[in-house]
Order: structure tokens, then C-alpha cells, then sequence
């Protein structure tokens, strides 16, 4: 069976599902919201590193989702499309928003592991300033960064979002990685 | 940029996915080519303090800011609906209900009328065109089955089932047709008769496929029994995980589950 018609016949896949919604079963949206608010959530949050800000944009990528369903096609994956209105948003949005602001608005980052008082200041300093090294990438290195390394996608997955190849995303994978290293070497010695 | 050249195997190491002796190599190489090994150090140590980072759970009220949110665009769209039934309703009815099934069935019974004659009175000339004919039938009760699929009534759905089972090869979007009734119709006859259409084209592997995901999409004891009945028959071991899912729910009848437990008996 060619994965054309397999995908056409899988009332479970993301596609179908969206294509449920497109014609008007729109109660379907909320499985799709169920599977991916959180990744979407942990994107914008690694964006802005803000959970307000992430919050609102996670409920208007599906408010676009729905708005725009009769423009859902049902060609390609549908988390490249989600991804796409994911990335318009927080364009758009950091357009109307200055880096400045956003800066100020970030709250501390969380460590994962319980660590000692010591260990835990001196982990909470690095953190510090790799948040900062992070916000002074260019946006589409941090989002490159973030999308390759935070949201489990493939790079091809990230070419077809960014309109691009995946030879040229893997090479600014790895310069966003480059810049980061000397945006923290920089801060580390300020 | 030095490490340019070797940015695809540096990213598969930063990803983890080189073994230890391609590590090294890696080094090795980048060494010799004058790059500061340091640098790469500094990069892994970043990477892995970029993966301690907890990403904090979304707000609950997230949760519920979007359900009302997807509660408001039902309300939305069920106020135009209302309004567009109210002026399209008198039309609807005419096309749909009368009209459109009548001028197909009058299509249909025009071509086999001119499929008989020529039948019954051999035309070598005209043998080409009765194929033709033959085949824009075919095409014909296709489009007849689409449409009558769409219908609220049970009894026009039961006569797109009808209509599936005369084509001699039903193409994918008849057979997604068919999936889609057998999982979602109202209708237990509609849902049985869809089974028994698709039961005819087991040959292929998409149908297969579709009949054992649909098994766990059941409600009905009919269906289930149905099903299970053709899974053996048709020896189609890969639905004893849906076979299994499906004795999981609660509530399920006894002699379904007394059925699907003999076919799994059968199958494995």
C-alpha cells in the first residue's frame, strides 16, 4: 500500500484528523490541541522565556488553526503547518514587541535536577548567562536552534517549514550553535 | 569559519550519534586541521545545559481559555447555519431529495436502455462505443454512490452501498467512502452493508488495513461480531492488537467478547 492512500485511510493521523476539522467536525481540533499545546508551549517559551507570552500565542496558533481550516490543504506533515503559523506569530509578534522588553520580561529558568545551595547559585548563574547568550541570537538562529534541538523535528521537517534545504538549515543549526558558544564566552568575560 | 567544513559530523556528535571510536576520529581530524578542540568542549558543555532546562507546564486554564474558545466558533457557526438553512432549505429540498436522485436514476436506466440495444442488436461499428458506454456506467454509478453517500436519509446510503458493489473496480476514494460509513455512519445497516462491500475487496491490502483500525472505532455488537468473523475468515493476523484493545472496553458484550476471543484463538 503506497503511504498516500495509508495516510488517506488512518482516521487517526494528524492530517485526517485536520481534515475532519476542515469539514466542519471542528470538535476535532481539541485532540489535536491535546497532542501539541505543550510542545507548542515549549517553543514559545524557549522563544521568549516568558509563560504569558506563550501562553497567548499556543491559543492563537488554534485560533488561526480554525479560523484558516478551509486553507488546510492536507499536503505534507501537518506539524510543518503548525509549525508555520507557530513561527509567523512570534514574527509578528516580535514586531510589535522590542528584544528589550522581552528581556525584561523573562523569569528564571528552571534546573531539572535537585541540586545543592552552592551548586544550585553557581548553576543558576550559568543559566543566567546562557538565557542571555540565547536572546542575543538573531531570531532565526535562536528559532533554528530551537526547533532542531527543543521540538524534536527533523531537519528535513525544518526545511520544508522554513522554505529552505536541509543541507542549509544543518549548516545554520550549526553557526546558531557557533554563535551561542561566543555570545556565552563573551558574557562569561564581561 | 574552519569547523564549516565538518559542521554536518560535529552536529551528528553534539546530537550523540557517534560511537566512540568516531569520536575520536572526529578529533583526531579536527585537530590536525588546526581547529581548537576547546571550542567543541565549550559547545557540548552549552548543548547539554540548554537540555537541564525544565520547560514549565502550561497554566490549566489554558486548557479551558481554548475549549471555550472552540465552544464560541460552534455557537458561530451554528447561528449561520441556522440562518442559511432558513433561505436555502426550500432549494435543498427540491435538488436534493427529488430531483438529483431522479435524474440519476434516469440517467442510468437511459445508458442501460442504449447498453441493452446494442446488446441485444450487435453493431460491429458501433462496439467501441458500447465500451465506452460501458464505461461512463461505471463512472456514472460511482458518481451516483458519492452522492447518495452524502444523503440524510439511511435508505439512500444503504443504495450508495448497492452501488459500490456493481463498479468491477472500486477506486480509492470509493473504498475511503466505504471505510468512512463503516466507521462513522449512524446507521447499523448502513455500517453492515459497508463491511459486506469492503468484505469483496480484501484482495487489497488498503482495505485490509482499514478494516482492522476501524475494529476499535465499533460499537456495535453486530459489527464487532461481523468483523471479527471476516478477520478469521480472511486470516488477517495483525488485528489481534485491535482484537485485544477492543476487550478492554468496558462494557462489552459477552458473546462479542466469547467471538473475538475464539478469533484470536484462531489467528495466533
Amino acid at each position: 500500500m503506497n503511504s498516500k492512500t495509508e495516510k488517506s485511510l488512518d482516521p487517526f493521523s494528524d492530517t485526517t484528523i485536520m481534515l475532519k476539522v476542515k469539514a466542519g467536525d471542528i470538535d476535532k481540533l481539541g485532540l489535536l490541541y491535546e497532542r501539541y499545546h505543550k510542545n507548542l508551549f515549549g517553543f514559545f517559551w524557549r522563544m521568549s522565556g516568558n509563560k504569558e507570552i506563550s501562553k497567548d500565542l499556543v491559543q492563537t496558533v488554534f485560533y488561526r488553526m480554525l479560523k484558516n481550516r478551509t486553507h488546510y490543504k492536507g499536503k505534507g506533515k501537518f506539524i510543518s503547518w503548525m509549525y508555520q503559523i507557530a513561527r509567523n506569530l512570534w514574527i509578528d509578534h516580535c514586531k510589535k514587541n522590542s528584544r528589550i522588553d522581552l528581556m525584561d520580561d523573562m523569569e528564571r529558568w528552571e534546573l531539572k535536577d535537585g541540586l545543592s545551595t552552592d551548586e544550585q547559585i553557581e548553576r543558576e548563574e550559568q543559566l543566567r548567562q546562557l538565557r542571555m547568550a540565547l536572546q542575543n541570537l538573531s531570531e532565526d538562529k535562536k528559532e533554528v536552534l530551537i526547533l532542531s534541538r527543543y521540538q524534536g523535528l527533523k531537519y528535513s521537517e525544518i526545511a520544508r517549514i522554513l522554505n529552505t534545504s536541509e543541507g542549509a538549515i544543518k549548516i545554520r543549526v550549526f553557526r546558531a550553535l557557533a554563535d551561542l558558544r561566543k555570545q556565552y564566552v563573551k558574557i562569561e568575560n564581561q | 569559519m574552519k569547523e564549516d567544513k565538518y559542521h554536518e559530523r560535529i552536529l551528528e556528535y553534539l546530537n550523540g550519534n557517534l560511537t566512540a571510536k568516531q569520536v575520536e576520529e572526529l578529533r583526531k581530524m579536527l585537530k590536525e586541521e588546526g581547529v581548537d578542540l576547546s571550542q567543541l568542549d565549550e559547545m557540548e558543555k552549552l548543548v547539554n545545559q540548554l537540555d537541564e532546562i525544565q520547560v514549565p507546564e502550561p497554566q490549566e486554564e489554558m486548557r479551558d481559555q481554548f475549549y471555550q474558545m472552540l465552544e464560541e466558533e460552534k455557537s458561530r457557526i451554528a447561528s449561520k447555519q441556522k440562518f442559511f438553512d432558513i433561505l436555502i432549505k426550500p432549494v435543498r429540498f427540491f435538488f436534493e431529495t427529488t430531483f438529483m436522485p431522479k435524474i440519476a436514476y434516469a440517467s442510468l436506466f437511459l445508458m442501460l436502455g442504449i447498453v441493452l440495444g446494442h446488446w441485444i442488436m450487435p453493431d460491429k461499428q458501433l462496439q467501441s462505443q458500447t465500451s465506452m458506454m460501458m464505461g461512463e456506467m461505471q463512472s456514472m454509478k460511482k458518481m451516483m454512490a458519492i452522492v447518495l453517500f452524502e444523503q440524510s436519509n439511511a435508505t439512500d446510503r444503504l443504495k450508495a452501498v448497492t452501488f459500490t458493489s456493481e463498479l468491477n473496480e472500486p477506486d480509492d476514494i470509493v473504498l475511503s467512502a466505504l471505510l468512512k460509513a463503516l466507521n462513522n455512519d449512524p446507521s447499523v445497516n448502513v455500517r453492515l452493508a459497508s463491511l459486506d462491500a469492503l468484505a469483496k475487496q480484501v484482495a487489497r491490502e488498503e482495505v485490509r488495513s482499514g478494516l482492522v483500525k476501524s475494529i476499535s472505532n465499533q460499537d456495535s455488537p453486530l459489527i464487532q461480531i461481523a468483523i471479527a468473523e471476516l478477520m478469521t475468515q480472511i486470516e488477517e493476523r495483525s488485528s489481534v492488537p485491535e482484537f485485544r484493545k477492543l476487550l478492554e472496553k468496558e462494557n462489552l458484550n459477552e458473546s462479542v467478547a466469547d467471538k473475538i476471543n475464539e478469533s484470536i484463538k484462531v489467528l495466533t
